[in-house]
């Protein structure tokens, strides 16, 4: 994150409760949306819905760059009762933390506070989350990276989550982890986890904005993290093979990680955007070991040759030319990129796509590519806020708030043909809301067929945005292995007409965030899909036939 | 100055002004929002505001629109070029100027004046550059190449083959892309950006072995916040911006000096200020009471001389160039220089406080006269009457004297200079 004219302010290191003490005290209530007229589009409701937390991050005097990151949230079905819950993480006072917060959805849509066990009220530090099925019991078990030694909680079935002490699991690196992904490199049936670390934090260090004041450094200033990467031995018992398969070969500053398969080898490899340093391509050799390779694949730099301070990532096909796209929010001043994948490779394809311009006044944290009409393409949403202060609160930003200076609009874009339109109308709430935003993920929360968006806010309250677009038919598809588990990797094919259009199963993406439900079509006018082609991970391919649109298909791969 | 000043001023002169060349009005802009700026910042643009609204005419409108645009107001500094440009009309500085002040923060209207300058003059390489940025980002590679092939003949640092094999990467010409970047890679060898393609451009056109080799050569580290655009020749910029970055730093740097007390320090670091923006005539005052306080006469006194230049009825700066002069017992001059700041400023006491001391032994009259003013204004003003006492003493006045001396005592019954004043008295 290169500090651009981002001083800090003294009479704004404003504590905030959580912060005198260690302590596991609650979150705040959120503040009620501003009175006016409400938009149309993604519309506020988390107060309807009952969600009252409030991210919780102490601005201290040392200006610790883990401050300004941001936590993550997870939507998941936690306890099994088939809707989606929120897991939103905390962070506290460095290095006290503070507890996470799960909220079940009730029959009401409303978000309750739940007991989520003993895993989640442990205080950290917390920045990142990755979702997955570890132990192949059915339900879902969390990774949480934190500033601090990480965590694997193990899911009851009803949502009360376990940790498994770092000694059993294998996984409790104490440095300073932010996304993570599972996934099976190996094609064992196992679900791995790839870990992406920052920096090495260092209170001696201290930076100042261009106008004087001290502010955040830049990653730069700090010794920059190896990522970690752990084999899942089976029985929760993970094994750290970062340098045995070549990941601790590099160290960057690692802020965002999707896992899909790039050059069509049948294997998972691993994508990484790294803050200020090229981004990394780790291509999967059968499970044998990873070669970098981001160069020469067009993914580690923009089309400037630049590396940018790349943060959140979004996959999909923008341009329906069946071959998945990459996407990557960045700071202030850089554009986001989109990587257009083509035969020979990626190129940058943002400005073809209209996407260049339009994000240089803002800074890009989470993001996803999402059918958000359902008009069978892909639109954006970005989710914005500076890392460093501005030099004035923008309009609409929460006054008083230490972090008001660091409030932006969050972004969103209509996909027409691949090319990209800003649309703020169209985003409603979405867009008007000023936050320091972070981390954020596209849901079908009140199950209606249209995503919803959940957006979590630096110091500030997490936000539920409801989708109240004209949205045309879609269906959905619970892809599952032979173990029954959700079939990461897996890509879902399905053909409209003479359209074909592809998506993943996969629970990563964004920033710091995961979700896990069932991949998602929008149809358009279309009352089903003519054919659904799954590829499982190892390349076999399976055909299902037709599916009727406004449902969620299951689709159980075959026994080998 | 003070801002609170100038902002009232600005709202008394009604906002709107004439430049005194017949031309359309020019408006005053609002006063800009320091709230949040940096001390050293704020005083420099506070500082060209009130010009403006003490003088508002287009030099010093275009002077503050400047600042602005040094300091990164860009909506400030494009606020005052658009009224530069409505006002007076266009020229090629005001438009480029506003396309430079928008250029971070609103692509759209930037592009706006990078078009209207680019129509007034075709033959300034930076210009072309920018806006082919700005139309490369919004897709219309074609246009882009137009522009960046503009600025071709004029480019020694690699910026244009840079862009136009970018483009040609973009539009899958990896031939041609190489070709350019191979053009580029001639005028600046070790430009990491460049070298980045160039690797990507040689696994498109199938040399991955030559691939592989320099990017090994070159190492995973990337250099931090290098610039996709090379050092580009752009006159206008560098004149703006020249005066910043080095300029801030310095005073910053000085004022922290002075408040520590290290005076001297601070004045070598106000003259290195000056020395890097020229016409920041304000910090010569700085520069003169820092190599006072410092004990550094000479200096002191040659600063404030050039103070004076752009205030020759500164009753102040006359004081204390009067002081310093007395301080380096170059009396004659430092009277002189006083009787012209009482002339300015006849109720300043300080000035008449130094009179009477300089004279009370070479012109008594003139002396009593401004001693006695004084303690018109201050009757408990012991050095004064002191003062008073020994004229009158000396000049055989021996009741005024020995007045003097009681009113002394009363105010003073410890005073060491009454008593021995009274002594030699005595003795006579």
């Amino acid at each position: 994150m290169i500090l651009l004219r981002l001083g800090a302010v003294a009479v704004l290191i404003t504590t905030i409760a959580t912060t005198t003490s260690c302590s596991k005290s609650g979150g705040q209530p959120a503040r009620a949306h501003a009175e006016g007229v409400r938009s149309a589009g993604f519309v506020l409701f988390e107060d309807d819905a009952g969600l009252d937390f409030v991210h919780q991050v102490e601005r201290s005097e040392a200006f610790r760059i883990c401050e300004v990151n941001g936590a993550g949230l997870a939507v998941f079905d936690a306890d099994g009762d088939g809707d989606l819950d929120l897991l939103c993480l905390d962070c506290g006072r460095y290095p006290c933390g503070a507890p996470n917060r799960l909220y079940l959805r009730d029959a009401n849509g409303r978000y309750v506070l739940a007991d989520g066990g003993p895993g989640l009220a442990e205080p950290d530090f917390s920045e990142g989350v990755a979702l997955g099925d570890v132990d192949n019991d059915g339900d879902l078990d969390l990774f949480i990276a934190n500033v601090g030694p990480d965590r694997l909680l193990i899911n009851d079935g009803k949502g009360r989550f376990e940790a498994l002490p770092a000694e059993l699991s294998g996984i409790g690196d104490p440095g300073y982890s932010t996304s993570a992904s599972f996934f099976d490199y190996d094609l064992d049936g196992l679900l791995d986890l790839y870990v992406c670390r920052y920096v090495a934090i260092d209170d001696r260090k201290t930076c100042t904005g261009i106008d004087g004041r001290r502010d955040y450094c830049h990653p730069a200033v700090y010794a920059p993290l190896p990522d970690l990467l752990y084999h899942n031995l089976g029985g929760g018992r993970f094994e750290n093979v970062s340098e045995k398969l070549g990941i601790s070969a590099l160290a960057s500053y690692g802020l965002g990680v999707v896992c899909l398969d790039v050059d069509d080898d049948g294997d998972q490899d691993v994508y990484v955007a790294n803050d200020s340093r090229p981004n990394f391509l780790w291509l999967n050799d059968g499970g044998r070991g990873f070669e970098e390779a981001a160069l020469v694949n067009g993914l580690a730099v923009n089309g400037q040759g630049m590396p940018e301070a790349s943060m959140g990532l979004a996959v999909g096909d923008v341009d329906g030319n069946g071959l998945v796209d990459l996407f990557v929010t960045h700071l202030r001043a850089e554009s986001n990129t989109l990587y257009l994948r083509q035969p020979g490779g990626f190129v940058d394809g943002t400005a073809r796509a209209r996407l260049s311009a339009a994000s240089l006044p803002a800074t890009g944290f989470g993001t996803v590519l999402f059918d958000m009409d359902n008009d069978l393409d892909l639109d954006l949403v970005v989710a914005n806020g500076s890392v460093g202060r501005l030099e004035r609160a923008l309009p609409g930003a929460t006054k008083g708030s230490p972090w008001e200076f660091y409030a932006e609009p969050n972004h969103l874009y209509r996909n027409q043909d691949g090319l990209f339109s800003m649309e703020p109308e169209l985003g409603g709430d979405f867009c008007a809301d000023v936050q320091p935003s972070r981390a954020m993920v596209a849901a079908d929360l009140d199950q209606d067929g249209g995503l919803d968006l959940v957006v979590g806010n630096l110091g500030g309250p997490t936000r539920l945005y409801r989708n109240r677009l004209p949205v045309g038919r879609y269906l959905k598809f619970r892809v599952l292995d032979d173990h029954g588990r959700d079939a990461i990797g897996a890509t879902v094919t399905i053909r409209v007409g003479e359209g074909r259009l592809q998506r993943r199963v996969a629970f990563d993406g964004s920033y710091l965030a995961a979700l896990a439900e069932p991949v998602h079509f929008g149809l358009g006018e279309a009352d089903r899909a003519d054919q659904v082609v799954v590829v499982w991970p190892g390349g076999e391919r399976q055909d299902f036939g037709p599916a009727e649109a406004g449902r969620v298909h299951v689709l159980r791969r075959a026994q080998r | 100055m003070k801002f609170a000043a100038a902002a009232l001023a600005a709202v008394l002169l009604a906002l709107v002004f004439a430049c005194g060349e017949g031309g359309e009005p020019l408006t005053l802009p609002s006063p800009p929002d320091l709230k949040d700026v940096e001390p050293a910042v704020a005083e420099a643009i506070t500082r060209d505001y009130a010009v403006l609204v003490a003088e508002p005419d287009e030099t010093n409108l275009d002077r503050y629109g400047r600042t602005c645009l040094a300091y990164g107001l860009g909506s400030d500094a494009a606020a005052v070029f658009e009224n530069l440009i409505t006002a007076r009309g266009p020229t090629f500085e005001r438009e480029y100027l506003a396309g430079r002040a928008y250029f971070l923060s609103d692509r759209e209207r930037a592009r706006q004046h990078f078009e209207a300058a680019w129509s007034i003059r075709k033959d300034y390489p930076a210009l072309a550059i920018c806006l082919g940025q700005i139309v490369e980002e919004a897709g219309e590679l074609d246009r882009a190449l137009e522009l960046f092939r503009a600025a071709d003949a004029a480019d020694r640092s690699g910026t244009v083959p840079f862009a136009l094999g970018r483009i040609a990467m973009a539009q899958g010409d990896a031939e041609l892309a190489l070709k350019e970047l191979a053009r580029a890679r001639v005028l600046a060898p070790r430009h990491r950006p460049l070298l980045n393609l160039y690797v990507q451009a040689l696994v498109r056109v199938g040399r991955k072995d030559e691939a592989e080799a320099l990017q090994k050569e070159l190492g995973s580290e990337q250099e931090v916040g290098a610039t996709p655009v090379l050092k580009i020749v752009d006159p206008l910029m560098n004149e703006v911006y020249r005066q910043r970055v080095s300029f801030l730093g310095l005073v910053q740097r000085a004022e922290a000096a002075a408040r520590a007390g290290a005076m001297a320090e601070a004045a070598k670091l106000y003259e290195r200020a000056f020395a890097a923006k020229g016409d920041e005539r304000s910090l010569i005052r700085n520069i003169a009471k820092a190599h006072h306080e410092a004990g550094e006469l000479e200096e002191a006194s040659v600063w404030y001389r050039r103070a004076l230049e752009d205030s020759p009825r500164d009753a102040g700066l006359i004081y204390e160039l009067g002081r310093i002069e007395f301080q380096l017992e170059r009396v004659p001059e430092g009277i002189k220089l006083m009787n012209e700041a009482k002339d300015i400023d006849p109720e300043n006491l300080a000035v008449r406080r130094l009179l009477a001391i300089a004279l009370w032994n070479r012109d008594p009259r003139t002396a009593l006269t401004h001693a006695r003013y004084i303690l018109r204004k201050q009757p408990d003003n012991v050095p004064m009457h002191l003062i008073v006492a020994r004229i009158h003493l000396e000049a055989g006045r021996e009741d005024e004297g020995r007045a003097e001396i009681e009113i002394i005592r009363k105010l003073d019954p410890d005073n060491e200079e009454a008593r021995k004043l009274f002594r030699e008295y005595l003795k006579k």
